[in-house]
């Protein structure tokens, strides 16, 4: 009886469990003279390329262990739209640093992109399951994000919608564990007030979560006092707007970064990573950390 | 890495790609009002606007804006869907947005990009069926682009009942009637 009761208690588990977080705060502005964008790429993927390679190492998964990695970023956007950077330039200069760097880059979700990366990546393997019969998935997928200020432009600095922003590097390491069922939901808002109605479906995800504590989006105050309402007292980790902005998609990982720093994980922890765009899309990854979890802080970024 | 077997007959591969390629010639929805929504990235600091104006101007006309964009990939999207139930649609879209993209265009069989090379190798053999939308219609006047479209079809033999030029052909139509030309 005891063993089916243990049982139980792993099925309820995610079967997503995060192997390691490693975020490099940048600066603003990034430099007190703005080099070319081209030359400023290159010292992103610089310093994203041996953020990668670092965590990988300490989590000691073999590189060629690692089925996909997507680099998101929200605003990194101008210099592509203007065709003054191209992906493909910049996916070959980041294979320099392995293959298992991002080959794909998504932005279109915005501050949700990682969880839509994600999906993709999850239908992707089903489909090479159904087709294929391959007897097991690949464990490992990579996600980085990138949101750097490479223009210098006020808005991303400071604006209504969230007051300040943040600027850094994410990567997280993620490890299917056993097959997915709803550990990931995606979607994106009907209404206008796209903030208050994410609110509601993270609720309701977590009466579906038991034990789960949730990572939200930093936003300024006002917004933080409608999730304090709109989530009724479910457990969640702080907010960190005070300390480092909104650092769009960055957010969750960045809120799970600290908890693992500030306390020692000793047994394996549940947690919601959530999301949300401004224009409405979502993501929330319901997910364990676990006292194998990497959690690698870097020193904020200094050019030269 | 988890090997895959390759050489499924299923698997739609290079030698059985249609493809593509239009320009857009006229406003898309010629006989509908459009609101004009249009975001731009406001500029404050005297560096955001020397920055802006360092941008390279399109020589082409804008013809749409984000929201006819947007409508004419959905119309794109579900003409594929109807048509080949288990396809799998790339298209390469990128932020900014300055409004929501249509709920059809989130749909889990579709993946908004800003470069589609590396999943449309990845995606040859896995899907049954690929459709690839890769545009460059201009919606601003920095964006350099060309107003042009090219579209990639890949289908598992199983799927390719139609004659060999047709596959395409009700995409082509979809995208004749909002004004793309080949």
């Amino acid at each position: 009886m005891s063993t089916a009761v243990s049982e139980q208690v792993v099925s309820e588990q995610p079967g997503l469990t995060v192997k390691g977080i490693a975020f490099t705060p940048l600066p603003q502005p990034l430099f007190k003279q703005l080099p070319p964008i081209d030359e400023v790429m290159s010292l992103l993927v610089k310093t994203l390329g041996k953020q990668v390679n670092g965590l990988i190492e300490q989590t000691g998964i073999p590189a060629d262990e690692f089925s996909r990695h997507f680099l998101c970023s929200t605003m990194i956007e101008m210099a592509f739209t203007t065709q003054s950077v191209k992906w493909p330039d910049i996916a070959e200069q980041l294979k320099a640093y392995g293959d298992h760097q991002p080959d794909t880059f998504v932005n279109a979700y915005e501050c949700a992109s990682w969880g839509y990366s994600l999906r993709h990546y999850l239908k992707e393997e089903s489909l090479k399951e159904e087709r294929f019969k391959q007897e097991k998935q690949s464990r490992y997928m990579i996600v980085s994000i990138l949101d750097a200020n490479v223009y210098n432009f006020d808005f991303w600095c400071y604006n209504d919608h969230w007051e300040h922003s943040g600027f850094g590097i994410s990567t997280v390491i993620l490890e299917i564990t056993a097959p997915l069922t709803d550990e990931l939901t995606i979607g994106s808002a009907v209404t206008h007030n796209s903030v208050a109605e994410f609110a509601t479906v993270v609720r309701r995800t977590m009466m579906k979560k038991p034990g789960a504590v949730v990572a939200l989006p930093f936003f300024p105050v006002n917004v933080q006092q409608m999730f304090e309402k709109l989530l009724r007292g479910q457990p969640q980790l702080p907010d960190l707007h005070a300390e480092h902005g909104h650092c769009f998609g960055s957010d969750p990982w960045l809120s799970l970064l600290t908890h693992g720093l500030s306390n020692k994980i000793e047994q394996p922890e549940r947690f919601m990573a959530c999301s949300v765009a401004l224009n409405g899309y979502y993501a929330i990854a319901d997910l364990m950390l676990t006292p194998d979890t990497v959690f690698i802080k870097n020193e904020e970024w200094q050019h030269g | 890495m988890v090997k895959q077997i390759q050489g499924v007959s299923e698997a739609p591969n290079q030698a059985r790609m249609k493809q593509f390629t239009g320009t857009l010639t006229r406003r898309p929805f010629p006989n509908k009002p459009s609101i004009a929504e249009a975001q731009m990235l406001p500029l404050t600091s005297d560096s955001d606007f020397e920055v802006f104006t360092s941008f390279n101007s399109a020589t082409c006309p804008v013809l749409l804006n984000v929201r006819e964009h947007y409508q004419l990939l959905s119309d794109l999207v579900d003409e594929a869907q109807a048509r080949w139930p288990d396809i799998f649609i790339l298209i390469r879209l990128s932020m900014p947005g300055g409004m929501r993209i249509p709920a059809k265009l989130l749909a889990d069989n579709v993946l908004l990009l800003e470069d589609i090379s590396f999943e449309e190798q990845k995606l040859i053999d896995i899907a049954k069926a690929l459709l690839v939308v890769e545009d460059r219609f201009s919606r601003v006047e920095i964006d350099n682009n060309d107003n042009s479209i090219h579209l990639r079809l890949y289908l598992g033999e199983k799927l390719s009942k139609e004659p060999a030029d047709d596959a395409l052909q009700p995409l082509i139509e979809c995208l004749a009637q909002r004004g793309v030309a080949g």
